[in-house]
């Protein structure tokens, strides 16, 4: 029972920081973007990270199935980390920064929506 | 719960930490806790996998390609929505109204984006929607 607030926890402890990092190191960072082409540039990335994640969901239900629940999670986390690392070594590329971004918001919607809570389902 | 503590959490206090740790640090301390927390699941054995297959279904399933395994999903998805019409229209309608929520967000995001750069209001904190 643990394993289902646990996760969600773990997924947004680590991911929203990332997402509040990712906006500064725009302006702040070696990006070297004004306040005004970083905010561009976040809700761009937002945007296209979302489009991206509509058929990634149908695809995370089928991982679930066909790798079984810990390798896909662990898969999902695997690359959820090194694109938020990648983000800072990326840089000035806004074109890397997109695929990042995307990447991350496609390995956090399958994990969002995940099958663990049907083990406590019981089927008459 | 987890949710909400999670995101509460993480701007009160790894925000923080990434902040006065510089760029790079920051991002590999919150990039790498992602290793950190499979580790943690493993070592916990915390993720238990259903055991609905029998064993010989078991067996001749995974002797199977990725494809061939997905083909087979699909069939079997096929068949159980013609049993079922009401399984069909619930596939449809949860897919439809999560189509629904994703581009209410990007449309929210867009107009953010037009909105912001149209007024230079200098917003550099525009909420995570996933």
């Amino acid at each position: 029972m643990l394993v289902i607030p646990l996760l969600t926890f773990f997924l947004l402890f680590s991911s929203a920081c990332a997402i509040q990092q990712s906006v500064t190191v725009l302006s702040e960072g070696s990006y070297g973007k004004t306040p005004t082409e970083a905010n561009a540039i976040n809700s761009k990335a937002g945007m296209m990270g979302a489009l991206v994640a509509i058929p990634f969901l149908l695809v995370g239900g089928f991982l679930f199935d066909l790798m079984g629940r810990f390798k896909t999670v662990a898969l999902l986390f695997f690359i959820m980390g090194v694109s938020i690392i990648s983000i800072p070594l990326v840089s000035p590329s806004v074109g890397a920064y997109y695929v990042c971004r995307t990447v991350m918001q496609c390995a956090v919607s399958p994990l969002l929506v995940n099958p663990f809570v049907n083990d406590y389902v019981v089927v008459k | 719960m987890g949710l909400t503590i999670g995101n509460i959490l993480s701007i009160a206090a790894l925000l923080t930490l990434t902040k006065t740790m510089g760029i790079i640090p920051g991002f590999l301390l919150s990039g790498g806790l992602f290793f950190v927390y499979v580790g943690i699941f493993w070592g916990g054995k915390m993720i238990v996998e259903p055991t609905v297959n029998e064993d010989k279904e078991g067996k001749r399933r995974e002797k199977k390609s990725l494809l061939g395994q997905m083909r087979s999903q699909l069939r079997q998805l096929w068949k159980a929505c013609q049993a079922d019409k009401a399984l069909m229209i619930g596939i449809f309608a949860v897919s439809a109204s999560r189509f629904g929520v994703v581009m209410i967000q990007v449309t929210f995001l867009t107009w953010m984006t037009d909105l912001n750069d149209e007024n230079d209001l200098g917003i550099t904190n525009i909420p995570a929607l996933w």
